[in-house]
């Protein structure tokens, strides 16, 4: 009998988020941006990106009936964008390393930033050339490597948060995320012993 | 805690958050705290450099419904259209056909009730004034006999 009040709050919150799913527009105006930005970060190519988001909010809005509530609105958008990119990677794999040899990014874009960020010319020019690095060595990361890197770092989401959105265990994305940091470490010479 | 953090220690601490001891350690470290500090800002800065990225090449408006639409409605509205073109296309000469079919029966139809109306004519008496015409016509073509019949026959019949 205790056990009923939480099951129906549990219950209820489910409700409210299938409820969320229902309305389709408040969806895709809440998480658009988040999961284009991951798309477009691993797929680094625009239409591609426009395509899965699309797709990834078709596919929420008529499964939304199989949504539980075991996590967050947001991780499962991500769980089908994860699966989406999968398959478009596997599919136009010739597509996406032709557009992988090149970057998208202007790092230009990020001088004003990092000028007000850093205290001189000097180190402002020093952390663009390491964030540069960081970008080359991001791009080099195998396709699970750079998903689970770009969740956590870019995305902000937690360990668990990742395993249930790609359905990895946790260890298996602590793994992938120590060997993604340890590249960069590298890269940037500041490995300790 | 003695020694530095190791290396895996900073990259856990940047995973999956530090424990009380770590964070005590990096608090008192100088050292750890700028090895961990400058590689948490690096992240950060990727991270800005990524969302600003993003956000600069991502589309002004929600283009959802607008590609929905297009996709998945204009193209079977075409084939629709397409195959309805091939079905009026194929009955076609089949229903000019019948219409002339149609015509004909219609004409047949008109030519019978004409006739009838004819045949109702020409048998209908003939009215009275017109009975001394009659009897005129009847003498004027019949006044001699047939070969073979003689004349008190012929009067007889008359």
């Amino acid at each position: 009998m205790e056990q009923a009040f939480p099951l129906e709050i549990i219950n209820s919150r489910a409700d409210a988020r299938v409820l969320e799913l229902d309305d389709v527009g408040e969806l895709v105006r809440v998480y658009r941006t988040r999961v284009f930005r991951y798309a477009l970060l691993s797929l680094k190519d625009r239409d591609l990106a426009e395509t899965v988001t699309q797709d990834c909010f078709l596919k929420a809005f008529n499964t939304r009936n199989q949504y539980r509530g075991e996590c967050s609105v947001y991780t499962w958008l991500i769980k089908i964008a994860f699966n989406l990119i999968c398959d478009h990677t596997r599919t136009r794999r010739f597509q996406f390393w032709k557009h992988a040899s090149t970057s998208f990014v202007d790092l230009s874009l990020l001088e004003n930033q990092l000028a007000a960020q850093q205290q001189s010319a000097e180190t402002s020019v020093l952390a663009r050339e390491k964030l540069s690095q960081v970008w080359a060595v991001v791009e080099q990361l195998s396709a699970r490597q750079k998903s689970v890197f770009l969740l956590r770092f870019v995305e902000e989401m937690n360990v668990l948060e990742i395993a249930h959105a790609t359905g990895m265990k946790a260890g298996t994305v602590k793994i992938h995320l120590h060997r993604a940091l340890g590249k960069i470490r590298a890269e940037l010479g500041e490995s300790r012993a | 805690m003695t020694g530095h953090l190791t290396t895996q220690q900073i990259e856990e601490l940047l995973i999956d958050g530090a424990d009380v001891q770590t964070r005590d350690h990096l608090i008192s470290c100088e050292s750890c705290r700028s090895e961990w500090g400058h590689l948490d800002e690096m992240l950060q800065l990727y991270k800005s450099s990524a969302t600003l990225a993003a956000d600069s090449v991502i589309a002004p408006q929600p283009i959802f419904v607008a590609r929905q639409s297009a996709s998945r409605g204009n193209v079977p509205r075409l084939k629709l259209i397409f195959a309805g073109a091939i079905l009026v296309g194929m009955f076609l000469p089949f229903f000019e056909q019948h219409r002339q079919h149609e015509r004909r029966a219609a004409e047949i139809a008109r030519d019978n009730l004409l006739l009838e109306q004819v045949d109702q004519a020409v048998s209908e008496p003939v009215p009275q004034p017109l009975e001394s015409l009659r009897h005129l016509v009847v003498s004027e073509k019949n006044t001699t006999p047939a070969p073979g019949i003689s004349k008190e026959k012929f009067n007889e019949n008359e």
